[in-house]
């Protein structure tokens, strides 16, 4: 594994900015292109967003952990959170053929992980949901 | 994310400038709504200075056009910056919200 970093977060939304920052040194540090960055971002976007809004029954403080590593062409981002047992492999989505009429206006969220990264695992480990994201990166 | 507002030909512009996320898709929704509330029909969201847009803001654009819609109201939203753009492409927005490349095209849709 060539370099990865670890960033401790904070369950509140302003957090998820705060690692936006540090993923983008990342990305120009390991020169990836813009294109994935945003994808990466966004991706992560949804899934702390989804944590930090539903995974934990308490209103106490909670710790969520994201990985960043750079390893053969591939980008790997781990998420782990102590909350509630939630795969987003097989959470319900939105479907994107509907009418207007018929759509409900929640669930694309996860449909957009989905769609923008190419390799998703989920595992529950010693109480903690751990997803990881891997995009392809050009000549990295 | 700043919200901007305009009167255009008698239409209202909302204009979003920024991210629009979870932080800040409430306001978004508590204002869009409220202007739906006050009569507003006929609404163009200029998004030529949105940068970033995630789920949670998506779903204030879609639930802003189910409310107008059987009201014979229409959102027209214009300008989408590429990135903007591609996400709206995957939620399949461009088939069910009325997206146009200029706020001009989107005044003249009223008419």
């Amino acid at each position: 594994m060539s370099e990865a970093i670890a960033v401790e977060l904070k369950n509140r939304l302003s957090e998820i900015e705060r690692l936006a920052h540090v993923v983008d040194n990342f990305g120009r540090h390991h020169q990836i292109g813009a294109h994935i960055l945003y994808n990466m971002k966004l991706a992560l976007d949804e899934i702390l967003t989804n944590i930090i809004s539903y995974a934990y029954d308490d209103a106490g403080e909670h710790h969520i952990v994201t990985r960043l590593s750079l390893e053969q062409g591939k980008w790997t981002v781990e998420v782990e959170d102590d909350g509630r047992p939630f795969n987003p492999l097989n959470a319900p989505v939105a479907d994107t053929e509907q009418s207007l009429e018929e759509r409900r206006v929640g669930g694309l969220g996860i449909h957009l992980v989905r769609k923008l990264i190419n390799e998703l695992e989920y595992r529950r480990q010693n109480d903690r949901n751990i997803l990881v994201m891997r995009l392809k990166v050009k000549g990295a | 994310m700043d919200i901007y507002e305009e009167r255009k030909d008698g239409f209202l512009v909302l204009g979003l400038e920024g991210r629009l996320d979870a932080t800040n898709s409430k306001m978004f929704e508590d204002k869009i709504l409220a202007v739906i509330d006050e009569g507003e029909r006929q609404l163009v969201i200029d998004l030529s200075q949105l940068n970033y847009v995630s789920s949670a803001g998506l779903r204030v654009f879609l639930l802003a056009s189910k409310r107008l819609n059987p009201a014979g109201g229409k959102l027209v939203l214009c300008s989408l910056q590429e990135p903007v753009k591609e996400v709206f492409e995957i939620v399949g927005f461009f088939s069910i919200l009325s997206i146009l490349g200029s706020r001009d095209e989107a005044l003249k849709s009223f008419r």
